[in-house]
């Protein structure tokens, strides 16, 4: 019963000075939201990241020549093939295109024999030459659609017109956006790739535990050669979206700076106010434990109602409105931006951690300012 | 302790500030007195005497720096500040000079502010309470905020709070020094009647009216720390 | 505040507030299991089929947009002092840094 008065009594002196504390609660709960946001947001990223690119190339193999990425001779190919455990080894070309009408950059994907229908895709993979499958960023930058025309110009600088016969969903986005899928021909000629030049070779490996081995063996055979196997493209990803990494970093340290300025203010000191109203109390009666549960409670209510409050606002902000607000922050200079479908992939271990991390620092900032006051004898607090 | 023991007994108490720096201050100096249950006691002396000081080593409201307090026959010294705030919430009622009350709550809230500490239902404080404000004409303004009564409808608050707790005592401190003389005899009559009662009331003043007032019975007076002087009852 | 009302206010609210969350999280558990079905497998086709490496989100800069395939040189493009000046390009780590394992293998 005590405690629910004395929680009463600090919400009471909470209200009575509403003006600082309703400031104090929108920051904290703004700077919450924006911390939260981004741990949602990277997290689930990381999260489907990992999921989707477990279906890409095992090893892809680049040519590097000058310390740069170059074509590579497809002849490799060959040599490849007779590494134990290897299985299909094929070229894939593929590229850049800056398309100056749009001002944007488009990926240029070749494919050999693709089937004709994806889930997906509305319409069809190219099937035949002069075909093109692509993105939904690429359809809205150009205002085409299936079965318009789309030009490009290719390296002789003449215009090249493919026929749209597919374009991905929004759904699929965040991995086709920018593409142009053209027939493996389409692509070598456009660019006007050198003979039996590739891009670079994609690898299978039949046993997903030699992968490494296999890539080792690559190196050997092709000094001049970077194999990247699958769990590095995993692993880069990883580190894009980890909260340790640059992004996160930026927008974490603007939040946590807010965060510090708060705490450092309340720890600075108590009002002559609150000084004077801790001496009145333990005049009349209260003890010293009485008055640091007091200022616990006032710590609490505002610092679990920021960080739910906080928490709840990121949530919706990241799974429901697609983070529709910290998205531009991090497009860059990106044209062409998919629009986040975040999936809700949730780690309540985060969770918990944030709330750790919030909470009980902005409690210590209330109660220990308090801690001097509280525990002085009562005259002191009233003369001083 | 028997009902004789009196109220109040200090032994050569002694109270200094900031002990061992320039400005160091000797507030009380070997005090030894006592104060019987249901006196009205009063400590006067001019600013600087050593009467406030003395007031709240009696009331528990600081610890002296050297001698012993009795509070109803219990050495209340060397008590941990859980059990002081204990004795000091059982046995005494404060009224400040300059009242002390929070002014954004009501006068209900106010007055039974002291019971927040205590395991009382919200319906068991105000039902403790009606009847002191009842009986200090507070009922019909318990729910305006302090902020907006006058300074004796105030005055009134503070007392009804120093006696929320049923206390032993009744302790105030300068309680005319901002009244003009009829809030000042109004204040008087009231302590008056608590005496009658049977309340104990101990006032530190340097106020002739509240020190030529009937119903005084011990008189300390007080200089430079030290008793130079009084009758008691 | 005698009235009580005030902790029985809060209390309440923040009831309100882990019941909303709750639901939260238990629709978004639920939508996590429907993508997965549904959505995923799809994506992975993709993935698949035109044998991608990166998700398509920062599309300014070679390095950024496949920051799998992106070597050590790729962010001094221009010249070896080339300073960054993409703004994805603070965001994305170079691929090598980002996998140090690779090392072990050399």
């Amino acid at each position: 019963m005590k405690r629910l008065k004395i929680l009463e009594y600090a919400l009471s002196a909470l209200w009575r000075r509403r003006g600082k504390t309703l400031a104090i609660l929108v920051v904290y709960t703004l700077t919450i939201a924006v911390l939260a946001s981004i741990l949602l947001m990277t997290h689930s990223l990381r999260v489907e990241a990992g999921l989707l690119l477990e279906r890409a190339p095992d090893v892809v193999v680049q040519r590097i020549m000058a310390g740069r990425h170059d074509l590579i001779p497809t002849e490799y190919a060959t040599r490849l093939r007779e590494i134990p455990g290897v299985g299909d080894v094929h070229a894939r070309y593929w590229g850049y295109y800056y398309d100056a009408i749009s001002g944007s950059n488009f990926t240029v994907v070749g494919t050999a024999d693709p089937p004709a229908q994806l889930e997906l895709l509305d319409g069809e993979l190219p099937l035949a030459p002069g075909a093109c499958a692509i993105g939904a960023g690429v359809a809205s930058a150009r205002s085409v659609g299936v079965g318009d025309d789309l030009i490009l110009i290719d390296s002789g600088n003449i215009g090249v017109v493919f026929e749209v016969t597919g374009v991905f969903r929004a759904e699929s986005s965040l991995l086709t956006n920018d593409l142009v899928v053209l027939r493996d021909p389409d692509v070598v000629q456009f660019f006007g790739f050198p003979e039996n030049t590739a891009t670079d070779l994609s690898v299978e490996v039949f046993n997903p535990a030699e992968v490494d081995t296999v890539a080792a063996k690559i190196k050997v055979l092709f000094p001049d050669t970077r194999p990247i196997t699958r769990s590095e493209l995993v692993r880069t990803y990883d580190a894009v979206f980890h909260w340790r990494s640059g992004m996160v970093l930026t927008l974490f340290a603007s939040a946590l700076i807010a965060f510090c300025i708060l705490a450092w203010d309340k720890a600075t000191g108590l009002s002559a106010q609150e000084r004077r109203e801790i001496g009145i109390l333990k005049a009349i009666g209260w003890g010293t434990a009485d008055v640091i549960e007091l200022k616990f409670w006032e710590g609490a209510a505002l610092s679990v109602t920021a960080f739910l409050t906080g928490l709840i606002l990121a949530w919706v902000h990241v799974f429901l409105l697609g983070a529709s607000i910290l998205a531009p922050v991090l497009e860059g200079w990106s044209v062409l931006f998919p629009d986040f479908r975040i999936t809700p992939y949730l780690d309540l271990y985060q969770v918990f951690v944030m709330a750790f991390l919030t909470v009980v620092p902005y409690i210590a900032s209330t109660v220990i300012p308090s801690w001097k006051a509280a525990t002085m004898d009562p005259e002191e607090v009233i003369r001083a | 302790m028997s009902a004789a023991d009196p109220l109040i007994r200090t032994e050569a108490v002694s109270k200094v500030y900031n002990p061992h720096r320039p400005d160091v201050v000797r507030a009380v100096q070997e005090v030894s007195l006592e104060i019987p249950r249901g006196d009205v006691a009063v400590l006067q002396g001019p600013s600087g005497s050593g009467k406030t000081s003395l007031l709240s080593l009696v009331g528990c409201m600081s610890r002296p720096t050297s001698g012993r307090v009795y509070v109803a026959g219990d050495d209340v010294t060397r008590l941990s500040e859980q059990a002081l705030t204990e004795v000091r919430r059982r046995r005494f009622g404060f009224i400040f000079q300059q009242f002390h009350l929070i002014p954004d709550l009501s006068v209900l809230d106010n007055v039974v502010l002291p019971l927040y500490a205590v395991p009382m239902s919200f319906a068991a404080m105000k039902r403790r309470a009606e009847p002191i404000l009842e009986r200090l004409g507070l009922a019909a303004a318990q729910g305006r905020m302090v902020r907006q009564l006058s300074g004796g409808e105030q005055q009134r608050v503070a007392v009804a709070r120093a006696l929320i707790n049923e206390p032993d005592a009744v302790i105030a401190d300068e309680p005319t020094a901002h009244l003009d003389r009829e809030l000042s005899l109004e204040l008087l009559t009231m302590l008056a009647e608590l005496n009658r009662a049977g309340t104990t009331v101990i006032i530190a003043t340097h106020d002739p009216l509240v020190v030529e007032h009937p119903m005084v019975g011990t008189t300390v007076a007080m200089r430079d720390g030290r008793v130079v002087g009084g009758e008691p009852a | 505040m005698i009235a009580g009302r005030a902790h029985r206010a809060f209390l309440a609210f923040l009831i309100a507030e882990v019941i909303l969350l709750g639901s939260l999280l238990v629709w978004g558990r639920a939508e996590a299991a429907r993508r997965d079905r549904h959505e995923v497998p799809a994506r992975r086709e993709i993935v698949a089929t035109l044998e991608l490496t990166d998700l398509a989100i920062w599309t300014e800069a070679r390095y950024t947009r496949h920051p799998t395939q992106a070597d050590l040189f790729s962010a001094f493009q221009d010249l070896p002092s080339s300073l960054e000046h993409f703004p994805a390009g603070s965001i994305v780590p170079p691929s090598g840094a980002a996998a140090p394992a690779s090392d072990d293998r050399n």
